[in-house]
């Protein structure tokens, strides 16, 4: 299910998030001037968003081509994270993010603790099950419904897990697409680069240099 | 909303990853058990190595083991092998410890190993059963010599099981019934589950 909610401070870790109005305008359209200069890369982004993007887009937004041309093109990955289900960031890699108000530490804490909350949330109001538990006690894993992302006015958040635990985070402008493709695809980089990387001691910060690499090279490819 | 991708039958996962010569992995597993042999002389031991019974998590939390070291062959393969099982298998969460078990007969043991097992032997409450293998690609060329009987040369595949499954949650006790290399008819491996551990969230509230 995907899980939308409503942009509100309390529920928004992000230091994007802190100044709502402008920074849209802003962060969105900034580059696009280089990137519309080039036919290429943008019609390698409509192909990209055609299909998927007409199924989520929120109600309230006009179908997909109807987004200006900046957004499907310009800075749309925006900042990845990499979790592992003890709550160590494995990961953290920004490519645009204007503001910065809390210290990694306590942004990367409270962006688990957002997901974790919201899990838990998303279970809780699932209309098809009937068996609930309370708010907070633990899930047993396969447990309940999970959310795959939400969007505010200033970006969405995709959300993908997978049942050994890894979480990965991508935020991206508010009018991209479904991403669990891309983020289904950053999982297999992170399956060939790092988990079979003889030198990668799992729950470490990921240090691997090609596994950066190949994430850069598809966030251009893919995102851009 | 798209369909989630189905999970791929077992002869498309095993289509679909890189694969090396039968042989070269059989000896080059055949090699390691060697070596242990060698290292640590006892047969005990290098049961334990493959395998490893103690739980290696706990001693790496308190600063006992390096998790990198071959100490924990199986056990630490299995950690790492789940990750690249899920991404390329699209296998999501399952339903219950059965369907756990299906999709390791069915699905890990083709796209690891190239053969498939029977899960059969279902104990009452379904929290343990057993997988047969028929085929094992592990022990061709394989003999125990007289003073190696007590070894259990495939105990890597119990470790790997065990880890594999304890990073998605569950706690298991695995152990060989059947081994063909001491006689029996089959390969037959007991997977227990001792208990599926909750998702706690990891920091504490003053935090």
């Amino acid at each position: 299910m995907e899980a939308r909610i409503a942009s509100k401070g309390h529920l928004c870790p992000l230091a994007l998030q802190s100044t709502p109005s402008s920074p849209r305008r802003r962060s969105t359209h900034a580059p696009s001037p280089r990137l519309r200069a080039d036919p290429g890369s943008s019609s390698a982004a409509m192909q990209f968003f055609g299909g998927s993007s007409l199924t989520s887009v929120a109600p309230d937004a006009t179908p997909a081509p109807a987004a200006p041309p900046g957004t499907g093109t310009g800075a749309n990955a925006q900042v990845l994270y990499v979790f592992n289900r003890n709550g160590v960031c494995l990961l953290y890699r920004e490519w645009h993010r204007p503001l910065r108000t809390l210290d990694p530490t306590q942004d990367h804490k409270l962006m688990f603790g957002l997901l974790f909350s919201l899990r838990s949330f998303t279970a809780k109001i699932d209309p098809t099950t009937a068996e609930k538990r309370n708010l907070g006690v633990p899930l047993l894993p396969g447990q309940g419904c999970s959310f795959y992302s939400f969007k505010t006015n200033t970006y969405k958040l995709n959300f993908m897990e997978s049942p050994s635990g890894i979480k990965l985070i991508l935020i991206t402008h508010p009018r991209t697409g479904d991403q669990r493709d891309s983020l289904k695809h950053i999982y297999n980089l992170y399956v060939e680069y790092v988990v079979k990387n003889p030198l990668y001691a799992p729950g470490t910060p990921i240090k691997c240099e090609l596994f950066n690499k190949h994430l850069d090279q598809y966030m251009q490819v893919a995102l851009h | 909303m798209p369909p989630p991708t189905a999970p791929k039958s077992g002869d498309a996962l095993f289509a679909s990853v890189d694969r090396v010569n039968a042989e070269l992995f059989t000896l080059t597993y055949g090699a390691i058990v060697r070596q242990l042999l060698t290292d640590l002389e006892e047969v005990e031991e290098v049961n334990k190595q493959l395998d490893q019974i103690r739980d290696a998590r706990v001693e790496y939390s308190n600063g006992l083991a390096d998790l990198r070291s071959p100490k924990f062959l199986g056990y630490n393969i299995g950690t790492r092998l789940v990750d690249e099982f899920l991404a390329k298998s699209n296998v999501s969460r399952c339903v219950d410890f059965k369907e756990t078990a299906d999709v390791i007969a069915k699905l890990g043991f083709k796209m690891f190993l190239g053969v498939t097992a029977t899960v059969t032997n279902w104990d009452a409450e379904g929290t343990s059963c057993s997988f047969v293998l028929e085929d094992n690609p592990l022990v061709d060329f394989v003999e125990l010599p007289d003073t190696c009987q007590g070894l259990q040369y495939c105990n890597l595949l119990s470790g790997v099981i065990r880890g594999a499954l304890e990073m998605v949650s569950m706690k298991t006790e695995v152990t060989w019934v059947r081994d063909m290399l001491r006689g029996d008819d089959a390969y037959e491996m007991r997977v227990k589950l001792i208990k599926q551990v909750p998702e706690e969230y990891p920091y504490k509230d003053d935090d």
